[in-house]
Formats: C-alpha cells, sequence, structure tokens
C-alpha cells in the first residue's frame, strides 16, 4: 500500500511506534463490576423530556389528546 | 457457512443478553476483548485508556444488543462501536494539554537533533481534531487500508483519505510554525 506522505508516515512511526498490542489483563473482572453498578433500564433524557411533554398536554389539553389517540 | 454459523450463534448470544444472560454476554466477551482491545490500542495508544475504552465498547454492546446487524458479523460491528468509544476518549484528551512526552519512549536518542523533532511531531499530532488523529494514526502508523478504516469508522473510502491529506497538511504546517524542518 503507499502511503501518502512517506516523509511524514516515517517521522510518526519514529516518534510514536506501532502499540504493542499484546494481552492485556482479563477485563471481565471490571466489566461485571460495570454491569454490576447499571443494571437496569434506563430512559434516555430525551424520552423522559418527551414523556413529560406529552403527560402535560394531556393534562392541559385533554381533547386535543383524545382527538390524536382517534386519529392513531 | 462456518461464518453464517458464527454469525448465527453470535446473534442468538445477543439475544439472550436482551434477556440479561450474563453467561451469554461472558462468552461474548472472552472472545473478543483481546480484539477489541488491540484495536483501541492502535487508536489510542495508551493502555490504561485502552482498557477503559474496552469497558466502555462492550458495555455500549450490551446496551444496544438490538442494533446488532447478523449479515455484518459481531467482530466488524464490535470494531466500529470500539473506534467511536476510541474517537470519544480522544476528543476529550484533546482538550487536556498536549503531552511532550506520550506513554512509550520515541526510537530516537535524547538530545539529538531527531528528539527534539519527535517531540515536535508528538505534539502537533496530538494537536490534530480527534476524527484526522484516528485517520491519520490508523492509516501512517499502523498501517491499515483505507478499506478497513472506512468500514471502522463508518465512512466512506474518500472520506478517509481526505481525513489522512487534511492531517497530513496540517501537520506540515503546525512543524512549519514551529520552525522544525523534518
Amino acid at each position: 500500500m503507499s502511503r501518502p506522505d512517506p516523509e511524514i508516515a516515517r517521522l510518526l512511526r519514529r516518534a510514536d511506534p506501532p502499540a504493542a498490542t499484546g494481552p492485556a489483563d482479563d477485563l471481565w473482572p471490571r466489566m461485571q463490576q460495570r454491569l454490576d453498578h447499571h443494571p437496569g433500564f434506563r430512559l434516555h433524557w430525551f424520552d423522559r423530556v418527551a414523556i413529560v411533554l406529552a403527560s402535560v398536554g394531556v393534562v392541559f389539553f385533554p381533547r386535543v389528546a383524545i382527538q390524536v389517540l382517534y386519529y392513531l | 457457512m462456518l461464518a453464517t454459523t458464527q454469525a448465527q450463534e453470535e446473534a442468538e448470544r445477543l439475544r439472550d443478553c436482551a434477556n440479561g444472560d450474563r453467561d451469554a454476554f461472558e462468552v461474548l466477551f472472552r472472545r473478543y476483548q483481546q480484539e477489541v482491545f488491540g484495536w483501541v490500542m492502535r487508536i489510542l495508544h495508551d493502555c490504561g485508556l485502552a482498557e477503559d475504552a474496552t469497558i466502555e465498547t462492550f458495555w455500549r454492546i450490551w446496551r444496544a444488543h438490538a442494533r446488532f446487524d447478523a449479515r455484518r458479523g459481531f467482530s466488524a460491528w464490535a470494531r466500529r462501536i470500539a473506534s467511536h468509544v476510541a474517537f470519544d476518549c480522544l476528543e476529550k484528551r484533546s482538550r487536556e494539554p498536549a503531552p511532550l512526552a506520550a506513554t512509550g519512549e520515541p526510537s530516537a536518542p535524547r538530545e539529538s537533533p531527531d528528539h527534539l523533532v519527535d517531540l515536535a511531531i508528538r505534539r502537533a499530532f496530538h494537536e490534530l481534531p480527534a476524527k484526522l488523529q484516528v485517520a491519520a494514526r490508523l492509516s501512517l502508523v499502523e498501517e491499515r487500508s483505507s478499506a478497513e478504516i472506512a468500514e471502522a469508522l463508518g465512512i466512506s473510502v474518500p472520506a478517509v483519505k481526505s481525513r489522512i491529506f487534511r492531517a497530513i497538511r496540517q501537520l506540515r504546517i503546525t512543524l512549519r510554525e514551529l520552525e522544525v524542518v523534518p
């Protein structure tokens, strides 16, 4: 594969050689901790805002909500 | 045929994960953690960050299991997610002051003119926007093909080449400003 700029490529490889991607420690224990701390379903903030707005709309404009439901 | 069977098996495991089956998730994790770690390490060049990014990648996989397309294969999908995670790490890191000496030593001996050039290159590279850094590092340092980079980043091959070109141009400008002539 031809390098777009062999000189810059050579300098980059000298300044910051290719990564050694040898075996990392087993990360499963850390992954388990992450799963334990965030087990359940979480609503995205956008979804929460949408639910709040929809609830407010139903409370203050019940007729509009019924019409929307009808056409849905 | 074997690839299809494996893809189906992985799709099944992800469905099991959707039901909270951690054993299924552990199988996927142990099978792919090395590959994911190796990929993010190529982008980040920092072992600690690469481990964090690996955990974050699998966390996103755990939560996004519904978006898995069995036709593409788990490995390609995991790599795409890992690339985005690494990209986020780089963006966060780019807001911090540029290190003069990153992890690992440059090849040139200290106090040589080459060592100063190496430090300048590292600094200039660290100042690149994250998306240019990722493309340039994977192409110029890790020598991955444009097609492979494009697939991992979810962009087109011309877009990869454009980012590499812009990265090189910016590096040359920065080196000229630092009065470093390679």
